[in-house]
């Protein structure tokens, strides 16, 4: 017999599709948000963080197409996402930040400029971490319903095993000194 | 002409309340750590916005809380030189310029950054990235960037500005720079005008010497480089032999006759330590330290009184006990009345 390889392709389009939207949507919020303390959206994002959306979703939903899958997967990374590059960018060390302003930037130009290229690695770490997530959630989905074979499982779990170490990575070089520090 | 009037409660402690002008050429700020020059700069550059008051650059307002303008540091025509590292690290030197220099059409960009780099001597290093190139390089760099937008005022908060830096910026800027820092030296040697802040006001502003020479308050004393700095009272007047007699509680001083002072008035009365003549074989003073400097010799006494010698004539007086500490009159500065609840000295 052989197994049902479908589940961990879908997984794949969903967590990769979840990664890459939520890489496009959360850094320019998070950047816009950064200029002040909000705890209100503190509060917000960091529930929605641990909400787990796809699996809610699936079970509101019982013929959940995976488009929807992804929408719900965003609830969960964007929020998270948005907090890390959010810190990310509040340790921006200020002199940058006021040479730009004296030098008259715009927000959006200081953003692609500076905050972007400075925090890159934290702004990829940051979405990488939703891939792992939105894998374990399909495959949760895909257990409930009784569709996920050993063979397939196994395979979702080590690439999320995968994908967890790959951000693990990236955290590690957004912790690292990055561009040669001025001594 | 510049004219700076600026009010902005920090916290309960700190308020800064501060009123002084500008001429073209060099003015030094100097006041302590604390004293809110890196604030006072940050609102001439519109980078921190005064609850009140008044800011006005070549005669037109850039900040008037009054009228609720307050101009975008951009368009104020300030060059700023912050006291942190604003040269963006991932960016070349060129780069680093050019971005200064942005809101230039292309061609006009390209003349400033080429301009900036000849004038400043930067051609060797314009392609390296800010870790690469010398403290010194970056420096002047940071001043090309400040000064590439053809400011009206540029402002250099504690950054390191020596005087030949000083030199080759105003070979190619010839107006109002506001040099702010603890670097009394250099604000004799490059300011015409000193203007001292501390605790969030301005103590006291003129020519660098008048100020060094003649401080008018205790805290304009202890920014002017006076170590011994002590209020007493004025315990009798003569005329006719010219003299005063202070009496400072654990010691007493004789000056020349004070017109215009009453017996019991209060006074404060201060001295460089390298003004002092600390000499042997007498009981007044204490020593209590000796720190050792490099060509001279710090004693510090019970007093609190602080003397300077040089190291060759210590070394004679290195096994006294018994220390008597003169003040010449010429070099002993006095500072008008003590009001009720100016500054204690330091100690």
């Amino acid at each position: 017999m052989t197994a049902e390889w479908s589940p961990l392709w879908l997984s794949l389009r969903v967590a990769l599709l979840v990664s890459v939207l939520t890489l496009a949507a959360a850094p320019w919020p998070a950047w816009l948000l950064a200029r002040r303390n909000w705890p209100a959206v503190s509060l917000i994002t960091g529930f929605l963080a641990m909400v787990p959306a796809v699996i809610l979703a699936a079970l509101a939903i019982p013929s959940l197409p995976w488009q929807a899958a992804a929408a719900a997967g965003l609830v969960r990374t964007v929020p998270h996402s948005l907090e890390a590059c959010r810190g990310a960018f509040q340790s921006l060390p200020p002199g940058y930040l006021k040479a730009a302003r004296m030098a008259g930037a715009a927000d959006w130009r200081v953003f692609w400029t500076l905050a972007l290229p400075l925090r890159g690695w934290t702004v990829l770490a940051a979405a990488a971490n939703g891939f792992p997530e939105t894998l374990l959630e399909m495959a949760v989905v895909f257990w409930m319903r009784g569709r996920l074979a050993a063979a397939p499982a196994g395979a979702i779990l080590l690439t999320a095993l995968a994908g967890a170490a790959l951000s693990l990575w990236l955290k590690r070089a957004a912790a690292g000194p990055g561009w040669k520090a001025v001594p | 002409m510049t004219s700076v009037r600026v009010r902005k409660r920090i916290s309960d402690a700190f308020t800064l309340d501060a009123d002084f002008s500008v001429a073209p050429g060099v003015t030094a700020l100097v006041g302590p750590a604390g004293a809110g020059k890196t604030l006072l700069m940050e609102m001439i550059a519109g980078l921190v916005a005064p609850q009140e008051g008044r800011i006005l650059l070549d005669d037109a307002i850039v900040f008037d809380g009054q009228a609720r303008v307050n101009l975008a540091p951009a368009r104020r025509g300030c060059g700023y030189v912050s006291q942190l590292e604003t040269l963006f690290p991932h960016r070349t030197l060129r780069q680093n310029l050019e971005f200064a220099a942005l809101r230039f059409p292309r061609l006009e960009r390209h003349r400033r950054v080429a301009e900036a780099v000849e004038h400043f001597e930067l051609a060797d290093a314009v392609s390296l990235r800010p870790a690469d190139v010398t403290p010194a390089l970056r420096l002047r760099c940071a001043a090309a960037r400040a000064l590439i937008g053809s400011p009206r005022l540029l402002l250099a908060d504690d950054a390191g500005f020596d005087s030949a830096l000083l030199d080759l910026i105003r070979a190619h800027f010839q107006k109002s720079i506001l040099l702010a820092g603890r670097d009394l030296d250099l604000a004799c040697a490059a300011a015409a005008e000193v203007v001292l802040l501390d605790a969030g006001g301005v103590v006291q502003r003129g020519a660098p010497r008048q100020v060094l020479e003649h401080p008018a308050t205790p805290a304009a004393a202890r920014l002017a480089g006076y170590e011994n700095l002590w209020q007493g009272t004025i315990a009798s007047l003569d005329r006719a032999v010219n003299a005063t007699r202070l009496d400072f509680g654990g010691f007493a001083l004789t000056v020349p006759y004070l017109p215009g002072h009453l017996r019991g008035d209060r006074v404060w009365a201060a001295i460089r330590a390298a003004d002092t003549a600390p000499t042997a074989n007498a009981v007044p003073a204490q020593l209590v330290r000796v720190v050792e400097r490099p060509q001279s010799v710090r004693l510090e006494f019970a007093g609190p009184i602080v003397a300077e010698l040089p190291r060759g004539q210590f070394a004679g007086l290195a096994e006294c006990r018994n220390w008597l500490v003169e003040f010449p009159a010429d070099s002993l500065r006095l500072i008008g009345m003590g009001a009720a609840g100016s500054p204690a000295p330091r100690t």
